[in-house]
């Protein structure tokens, strides 16, 4: 339904008194208005692009009341005056682009006019692509689509150019650039549930690597540039599933692509694992940088850290990738190798409360199987070797039973990198577990102590003696290896080891979630959206509704550093190209516009009815600014203080 | 007169779309003029965003040094043949020339994303990688026998003429089921 009849919209062009005579290039085929996102083809509403030029009169105007509420963005090229063509000693056209917004009071209808002074920004686009999550994956799939559509639209461009190449219509360069500018014009929105941008760069990523986040200039510059014909904008605080609804965007876009992670855990199921003081590393790493959802962590790693005063603390990390190293890290760490970076305060805090650096812990990784298998990195593995106040130990018996098979010498053979994490735990290897000091990584006055330990499958927690509910340790069996090369498994000897624990982290992985209305696109076992290349429903002829895509973890599960999310994203965004190109087509035959933009509503209008907050990227700026206030850091080298709570952040987000 | 109502209405407008209000009272029906240098300034913005590139971590060179030729194969099979001055590294040399290589942690050896492929008699000549970088190759995507990190190596005269090629991503690359592991 258009929110305009055609009687309307010429009324509204004779209100526009600045249309007189000239003719009219509204939108970018020279054949469209766009009225609040819905497009209009200008020929069947005007049969000739001369338009008269009465004036209206206030009674027509509230006759137009109950229709005219809405914003009408136009672009108009108008002759220069008879002066100025003197001047420049030809005929010319300057294009001005107008905004006007209908609203309705009770006495009037109200109409504002603003030279928009850029070209349009949304609502006339030829493309509106909606992508939902901002980590790595959204604005690397952004950063690649803007790429992939400026090109095709170049090349279409250049074959127009090519053909129309014998008319006699006069362009000069000024307006030809502006054109092209226009004719390319997409608009991405990224859709982000937190205030915040960038996903697991800002609540993942430890925060003594902070190397690793200057990935987030990269994805500023998407947010905070307009580069030819595209626009990426920031709709953050807006939670897809539960503000607007999956179907709504799915008609309000052309495109849709999820990219929303891993939002929960691969639960370790195994008696006990209820008990207080067991927690997932997602929750832990969420906690620790600072996500507003997980600030109730806090008290139980306060109570099962600092408790009684009672040393030294026991706690026990379950699983062997990079996330279980990154947990144990800032943990391991003191106070004073942790002061400058961007850890939160309030977990600064709890985890390191004392200046002194006499914290007493035993830190266990523990893996169920050997270290040929281990998931983590050897940048991680030698960062714990290499710890100024932790000792590290790994037990040369437990290296030996992990290489020990036939598999496991083929998996090293043939692996470059595993061949150099086999060199470097050998070198760190204690010979037995009671003369720690065997190692020369081992000092008696570090009181803290970084164990990995390998061949144990966690079985069952039990409680302290004294409170039934409360974790007091990991029971683990030893396995041994079984199976082919690179499709080992840890099969349980039945001997048991017993460590004790005041804080257990489990860290196996984490796991993607359906939102609302994704149910039945969703692959339990796996946790991901079931996909082909990225495409999650390209089927839009029974539903009406715009193909639905999926990139990063949300893709192919909860593996992989930022850069695997580029591959990733380039091979959604060809899945993506392929359907433009085929709409593309489909349009052309038909000669109308795309079908997501007859929908009347914009995102915006829709959120706004809704009450919804959103932060734009201003107002994430604003944020930004507020969290790197030299005022609220520890030391000058801190990067950032963050706000860790929703209504803090909000009300940075707001202009003062 | 605008009443409160769309004056709310447009400065919310306003400000999502950052675009300026000229004329509230006289004739909110006629648009303001436009002047020309204003087109011309928002076109050469936006033309700037498009070349202009981040700063990269890596060594400063002059704009007048001694440069080279060096040919990069994309992952598509296309080369592209730039100039490349001396002294600067190859993530900085793809920067400044447009090409398409990533360097997530803008050259200070903490992403693996600039990985390149390097011709075995030239690999065997460049200057021993450190740990680091080593350690960093480890976790690239595509990893062979001669990569390096393009943010980690230096250009030298001797490398006039000299062709690297870039880490492709088949689409093979997820029907096979081959999911990195733990990359
Ligand atoms: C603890 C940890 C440390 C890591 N450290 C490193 C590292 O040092 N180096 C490295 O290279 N890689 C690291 N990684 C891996 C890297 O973070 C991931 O590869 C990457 O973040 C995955 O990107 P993604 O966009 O798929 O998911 P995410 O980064 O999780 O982004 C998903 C986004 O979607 C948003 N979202 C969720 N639901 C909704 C909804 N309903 N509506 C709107 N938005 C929604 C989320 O808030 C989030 O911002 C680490 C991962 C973890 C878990
Ligand atoms: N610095 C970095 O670059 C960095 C930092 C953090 C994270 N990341 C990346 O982020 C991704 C996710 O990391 P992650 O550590 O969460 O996951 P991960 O790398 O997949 O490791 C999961 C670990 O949990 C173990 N595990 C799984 N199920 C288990 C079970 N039921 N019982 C016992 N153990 C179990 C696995 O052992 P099995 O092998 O035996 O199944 C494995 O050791 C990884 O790709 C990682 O490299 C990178
Ligand atoms: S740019 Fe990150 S490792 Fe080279």
């Amino acid at each position: 339904m258009l929110p305009f009849s055609s009687s309307s919209l010429l009324l509204l062009f004779h209100r526009c008194r600045f249309y007189k005579n000239n003719r009219c290039l509204i939108s970018k085929r020279n054949r469209q208005i766009l009225v609040d996102g819905s497009s209009l083809s200008l020929s069947s509403v005007l049969p000739s692009v001369r338009i008269p030029t009465t004036t209206t009169t206030t009674t027509t105007c509230s006759s137009l009341r109950n229709t005219m509420v809405g914003t009408v963005r136009c672009c108009v090229d108008q002759p220069l005056s008879h002066q100025d063509r003197q001047q420049q000693q030809q005929p010319q056209q300057q294009r001005r682009y107008y905004s006007y917004t209908f609203s309705k009071t009770t006495t009037a209808m109200m109409m504002t006019s603003f030279d928009t002074n850029e070209s349009f920004h949304d609502d006339t686009s030829r493309w509106k692509i909606a992508i939902v999550g901002s980590g790595p994956s959204g604005c690397y799939t952004a950063k690649y689509l803007q790429q992939a559509i400026q090109n095709m639209e170049t090349n279409n461009h250049n074959v127009e150019a090519a053909s129309s190449s014998s008319s006699t219509t006069t362009t000069t360069p000024t307006t030809k650039k502006i054109r092209q500018q226009e004719e390319s014009y997409c608009q991405i929105d990224v859709l982000e549930r937190l205030p915040t941008a960038y996903g697991l760069v800002r609540n993942g990523v430890a925060p003594d690597h902070p190397e690793v986040k200057n990935v987030q200039n990269d994805f500023d510059e998407l947010f905070s540039s307009r580069s030819d014909g595209t626009t990426v904008r920031f709709f953050g605080n807006v939670q897809v599933g539960r503000d607007v609804s999956l179907d709504e965007l799915r008609s309000i876009y052309d495109i849709v692509v999820l990219a929303f992670g891993c939002e929960s855990d691969r639960t370790l199921n195994v008696p006990g694992n209820n008990y207080q003081h067991i927690l997932t590393a997602r929750q832990f790493v969420n906690w620790y940088n600072g996500h507003p959802e997980f600030d109730w962590v806090g008290p139980i790693v306060q109570q099962a850290l600092n408790e009684n005063n009672v040393s030294p603390k026991n706690i026990v990390v379950i699983g062997h990738g990079n996330v279980a190293l990154d947990c144990a890290r800032i943990l391991a760490k003191t106070r004073d190798e942790l002061v400058e970076t961007d850890l939160t305060t309030r977990a600064l805090e709890v985890l390191h409360p004392t200046d002194n650096n006499t914290v007493h812990r035993n830190i266990s990784i523990v893996g169920r199987r050997g270290h040929v298998q281990g998931a983590f990195t050897i940048k991680e593995v030698r960062e714990l070797t290499k710890l100024p106040n932790a000792n590290f130990v790994v037990l040369q018996d437990e290296l030996d039973a992990g290489s020990s098979t036939e598999a496991s010498q083929q998996e090293l053979k043939t692996s470059k990198p595993k061949q150099r994490i086999d060199a470097l735990l050998r070198d760190n290897a204690t010979t037995n577990e009671n003369k720690e000091t065997n190692s020369h990584n081992v000092h008696p006055d570090m009181t803290t102590t970084v164990h990995l330990r390998f061949l144990l499958n966690p079985i069952r927690f039990e409680p302290r003696p004294s409170e039934k509910d409360v974790l007091g340790a990991v029971v683990c069996e030893r396995t041994q290896l079984q199976g082919g090369t690179g499709k080992q498994s840890a099969v349980g000897t039945g001997e048991h080891v017993v460590l004790p624990a005041d804080l257990c982290l489990v860290s196996i992985g984490y796991k993607g979630i359906p939102i609302a209305g994704t149910e039945d696109y969703y692959d339990d076992q796996k946790g991901i959206l079931k996909n082909d290349h990225g495409v999650v429903d390209n089927d839009s002829t029974t539903t009406g509704l715009a193909p639905l895509y999926v990139s990063g973890w949300l893709k192919r599960g909860p593996s992989g550093i930022i850069g695997t999310n580029i591959t990733d994203a380039k091979d959604t965004v060809a899945s993506i190209m392929k359907e433009l190109q085929q709409q593309q087509q489909q349009q052309q035959q038909q000669k109308n516009h795309k079908s997501a933009s007859s929908s009347s509503t914009t995102l915006m209008q829709l959120l706004d009815g809704r009450g919804v907050k959103v932060i734009d990227w201003e107002s994430y700026l604003r944020i930004n600014a507020t969290e790197t206030n030299p005022n609220r850091l520890r030391s000058p080298q801190q990067p950032r203080e963050k706000l860790t709570e929703r209504k803090d952040l909000l009300q940075a987000a707001a202009k003062k | 007169m605008i009443s409160s109502l769309s004056r709310n209405l447009v400065q919310r407008h306003l400000k999502f779309h950052q675009v300026r209000i000229q004329s509230k009272r006289s004739a909110p029906l006629l648009p303001t003029p436009h002047h020309s240098e204003t087109i011309l300034n928002i076109n050469s913005n936006s033309n700037n965003v498009m070349t202009t590139k981040r700063w990269h971590g890596g060594p400063h060179v002059e704009k007048d040094a001694k440069t080279v030729r060096l040919s990069f194969i994309q992952p598509d099979e296309t080369i592209r043949e730039v100039d490349a001055r001396v002294g600067e590294s190859f993530l900085q040399v793809a920067h400044r020339n447009d090409i398409d290589l990533e360097g997530a942690c803008e050259g200070v050896c903490a992403c693996s994303t600039c990985h390149l492929i390097f011709p075995v008699e030239v690999f065997d000549q460049l200057p021993e990688p450190s740990e680091d970088e080593e350690d960093m190759l480890d976790m690239a995507f595509g990893l062979t026998e001669t990569s390096r990190l393009g943010c980690q190596v230096i250009v030298t005269p001797e490398m006039d003429g000299l062709t690297v090629e870039m880490p492709k991503a088949t689409r093979n690359f997820y029907v096979d089921g081959h999911v990195p592991k733990p990359h």
